[in-house]
């Protein structure tokens, strides 16, 4: 019955078309002019009859004047940011109009209770401006790819008695990471950077890097021990930055489920990208090669977005 | 509450306000002080930041009003106390804005409010206010719409709301001709007082509480144009035949000869009658028909002595014809017209000698000698007279009830029927002279006796002969307590300005009610008898309507939709260079800017960039902000332009 319901939802209502109803606002309005027509009547008063008919012109002239504010606007989908769980997530379109006037009070907000909208985007469009972007702010509410939701481009202009609408039905799609959230702490690994010459280095990512000698007190996973093991020499790792670490994120979930784990797994990522760390991740279908910074980050993080499992 | 709706709160304050100016001479003074002082505090509390009082307070304030409104009109139903609790639900509702819904509800609050000012006075200076207060809601809505308010911007944030006003202008007056008038069948609330203070009965100072009132009762216009002077203009109401020395009442007795309503062949008068309790049709002396027109739907009942009357009091604004004429010689029972309450005192018997044995005519002439020369006098404020030899023979100061209600019983007395008539006297001729206006001070009683040569009644005013002026002059030469005149203090040439000045003002509001109030039902269907209308009244009306709805709603879209807005010359020559693009078939999206598009062209066709870009660079210069577009360059970058329309890759 859902599916039906929302197929038939699909057909009926079409993009770009503008739909228009009273509002509440319109629904107390109406029902004034009502009593002022019965007021009128029963008192044989031609001022109150006035009073309604200048209500009710007005009605009727909201009408016309709420619908041209919507027609002709049209929509744009842009692009969107990933975003956490229970994050917001940022949908940015462009609104514009095909012919050039004054369009007011242009709202915009998704149409799904799923993807609640957070902060609804108002715009006004000119002749001077015909074009402008606009953000809708929705709360990303599951883990996953998903698919944008159906957004409606409504108005209340002028005077809040009529609601004009209009249904978008953008492609393309949102990419939702998992929180990162957890307490299961991560060592660092050894990783073998490969020749280690005085001044020369590598790192995982194959990036040049530095030796210098080892002063106490420094920790021991900076020690080059390749380099000690041939030259009996202490010196301590020197890349750009701090401390290079690397980690390996493994995929053992140990008994939690496996929403928990992704976000335990996130959490790590996350850690891993905040300390300047090369960090790898395994997968149940894939490894990710070793690598650091906010792209390699971005790549951990989709393939938990993507990667079924119980939600 | 959102930081945009709380730019809004002052303005709505003021809105409500300006919305309570009209209550000032509406409403009891009481309810004009409450209601201001609920919108004064609100408008402290939002000055200040001080707390609203809790819901409680609220609550048992709106109960304490609600219950002074009920004792003073002792109903909750009907246009009175109906409009004060809605004045006071107004004003409580201001305490409670937290959403756009309340602001909204406050606005329509306003309208309703409005409503019932219109219940109240139909006048010109209300109708006046009510096209500012509907502008002023309108803007507030306006405002509400963009949940923000300035003051800085208050000009520009009304040119909207007036454009939208004029816009629905037309279906206004379509829809005033073409709604079809209907009645509810409520009618009005029980309990109020009679406009008019005209009763079925005349007690010492029933006549005097209209003194002071300056009321409409009715405007009547000589539709000949022959206005009688004020000496002849007695508009009767009520005949009473039952005497009791000062006191008089009318017998009750069945109303005859119920005449359904119909409009006369060349009426003498037409008279439009206010609202009031009273079932009183008011018209002059020798009034030989007495009818509403066709469609009025309402019945006139003639009474005793030649006067009409409705079956049930008048709801609403009414006008009715008069067709006058010679009244034809009477042959009724006269015997009721001699009865008197009690025998003559002796005193009033030894009165009474000088007049027996005269006939009729001597009679009266010798009376009116006595109430002119006998140091009688005409008091605003008489002393208390308990019968009729303590008026006659120690107070001799009284009111015109006290000399008609006399004077009636001395006629009987003396074996000549008479009567006394309650109704109005004179009227203020408008400042064109169109017609009279009749008020509350108007009132007036008087006598008519039977004349037994003539067989027909005839009128004696002992009034008149006591206080000539009060009838040559009217009612308006009595301004204050006392016998005569205005102050000492007030030059005659101020009092007379003042009251021309209100002559005026009533022609010009009486042309105002004519012309447009005067647009009953009766008028309806003989406008649309007229235009061939007059047998399916209702149901035609009403597809009519929606079809001239239909029409002006699709004359307005078409209007709507071709509406360009004004664009600047570089605007102007932006979009001709767009459209001259398209011929290479260089599409600009929505997304991409001037440079973006000219980089594109650059890439795609080296030459006809350069012909491009001294057209486009200045406009973006323009644009930015970077220059500005003298006559010249337009007229330079419109011959571009036009090369650019020759130019062949």
């Amino acid at each position: 019955m859902k599916t039906f319901t929302k197929n038939l939802r699909h057909k009926m209502v079409r993009e770009n078309r503008v739909y228009i109803m009273p509002s509440g606002s319109g629904a107390v309005f109406f029902l004034s002019i009502v009593v002022l027509v019965l007021a009128a009547a029963t008192y044989n008063n031609n001022l109150i009859f006035i009073l309604a008919f200048f209500l009710s012109a007005l009605f009727v002239v909201t009408m016309l004047q709420t619908n041209f504010n919507l027609k002709s606007v049209r929509l744009q989908f842009l692009s969107v940011d990933d975003a956490f769980e229970g994050d917001k997530l940022t949908l940015l379109f462009q609104v514009y109009q095909k012919r050039f006037g004054f369009k007011r009070s242009l709202r915009l907000r998704t149409s799904s209770k799923q993807w609640a909208t957070v902060e609804e985007g108002r715009e006004e469009l000119t002749p001077r401006e015909p074009t402008k972007p606009v953000r809708l702010t929705v709360k990303a509410w599951k883990r996953g790819v998903h698919p944008l939701p159906t957004i409606i481009l409504e108005t209340y202009y002028p005077l809040g008695l009529f609601r004009a609408w209009k249904v978008f039905r953008p492609q393309g799609e949102m990419i939702v990471y998992p929180q990162p959230a957890g307490r299961r702490v991560l060592e660092p690994s050894n990783h073998d950077f490969g020749e280690e010459e005085l001044g020369l280095c590598t790192s995982p990512e194959g990036d040049f890097g530095e030796l210098k000698p080892y002063q106490p007190g420094e920790s021991y996973h900076q020690i080059a021990w390749k380099h000690y093991a041939r030259t009996g020499n202490l010196y301590s790792k020197v890349h750009w930055g701090e401390e290079h670490k690397f980690y390996r994120i493994p995929w053992d979930p140990r008994g939690a489920t496996t929403e928990i784990y992704l976000r335990q797994m996130s959490q790590w990522v996350k850690l891993a990208m905040e300390e300047n760390a090369s960090f790898e991740m395994e997968l149940p279908h894939r490894k990710i090669e070793a690598g650091n910074g906010t792209d390699q980050a971005k790549t951990c993080w989709r393939e938990l977005a993507l990667l079924k499992g119980a939600a | 509450m959102t930081p945009g709706l709380r730019t809004l709160v002052r303005p709505l304050l003021y809105l409500v306000i300006f919305n309570l100016l009209p209550e000032i001479y509406l409403r009891p003074w009481w309810i004009t002080v409450a209601a201001l002082s609920m919108v004064g505090f609100r408008l402290w509390i939002e000055h200040t930041g001080y707390r609203i009082p809790p819901r409680w307070i609220l609550i048992t304030i709106q109960g304490l009003l609600c219950a002074a409104v009920w004792q003073q009109y002792q109903t909750f139903w009907g246009d009175e106390s109906g409009g004060a609790l809605l004045t006071i639900l107004m004003c409580l509702k201001v305490y409670e804005l937290k959403r756009a819904r309340d602001f909204f509800i406050t606005s329509i609050l306003c309208v309703l409010v409005l409503m019932s000012y219109l219940l109240l006075d139909q006048g010109l200076s209300l109708t006046f206010f009510m096209l500012v207060d509907l502008v002023a809601i309108i803007t507030f809505l306006f405002a509400l719409q963009d949940e923000k308010w300035s003051w800085k911007i208050w000009r520009q944030a009304t040119k909207p709301s007036i454009a939208l006003a004029l816009k629905s202008l037309p279906l206004v007056v379509l829809m005033f001709v073409l709604f079809p008038r209907f009645n509810t069948g409520f009618g009005h609330s029980g309990n109020s007082v009679g406009k008019t203070g005209v009763t079925d009965s005349l007690r010492p100072g029933s006549v005097e509480d209209l003194v002071n009132s300056d009321e409409l009762i009715f405007r009547a216009s000589f539709l000949d144009g022959n206005v009688p002077g004020p000496n002849q203009l007695y508009w009767r109401g009520a005949v009473l035949d039952k005497s009791n020395g000062l006191d008089w009442d009318r017998s009750r007795s069945a109303p005859r000869d119920a005449q359904p309503a119909m409009t006369l062949q060349s009426p003498d008068l037409e008279v439009y009658l206010e609202p009031g309790s009273d079932k009183f049709l008011f018209s002059p002396e020798n009034t030989q028909t007495l009818a509403f027109p066709n469609a009025s739907g309402l019945r006139v009942n003639s009474r005793d002595g030649k006067v009409y009357e409705l079956a049930d009091s008048l709801q609403t604004r009414e006008r009715y014809y008069i067709k006058r004429g010679t009244p034809a010689p009477e042959d009724e029972d006269l015997s009721r017209f001699l009865q008197t309450g009690e025998k003559p005192s002796p005193e009033l018997e030894k009165f009474l000698k000088k007049y027996q044995g005269k006939p009729t005519s001597e009679v009266i002439q010798s009376l009116q000698e006595t109430f002119r020369g006998g140091d009688y006098h005409y008091s605003l404020k008489p002393p208390h007279s308990a019968n009729l030899d303590e008026f006659m023979f120690k107070n001799k100061t009284g009111f015109c009830e006290h000399f008609a209600g006399a004077m009636g019983t001395i006629l009987r007395d003396l074996n000549i029927p008479a009567r006394v008539v309650v109704g109005f006297q004179g009227g203020t001729p408008s400042y064109f002279e169109n017609y009279i206006s009749v008020r509350g001070h108007d009132a007036h009683a008087w006598v008519e006796y039977f004349d037994s040569n003539a067989k027909r009644w005839r009128r004696v005013d002992p009034t008149a002969e006591v206080e000539p002026l009060r009838v040559s002059q009217g009612s308006n030469s009595y301004f204050e307590e006392g016998r005569n005149l205005m102050p000492s203090w007030m030059p005659a040439g101020w009092f007379r300005t003042y009251l021309k000045s209100r002559a005026f003002m009533d022609e010009v509001e009486a042309n105002w009610t004519g012309f447009l109030l005067r647009f009953d039902l009766a008028r309806q269907k003989e406008l649309l008898a007229k235009l061939g209308m007059e047998e399916v009244l209702f149901r035609a009306l009403g597809v009519f309507l929606l079809l001239s709805v239909g029409l002006i709603l699709a004359v307005l879209y078409f209007f709507e939709a071709q509406r360009k807005e004004p664009l600047s010359p570089d605007e102007k020559i932006y979009r001709q260079l767009l459209n001259v693009l398209k011929k290479w078939n260089i599409h600009k999206t929505p997304q991409e800017g001037p440079l973006t598009l000219m980089a594109k062209i650059r890439a795609m066709n080296a030459s006809l960039a350069e012909q491009v870009e001294p057209i486009l660079a200045p406009l973006v210069r323009v644009r930015y902000g970077q220059g500005i577009l003298s006559h010249t360059n337009v007229n330079e970058l419109r011959k571009r332009l036009r090369l650019l329309r020759k130019f062949k890759i």
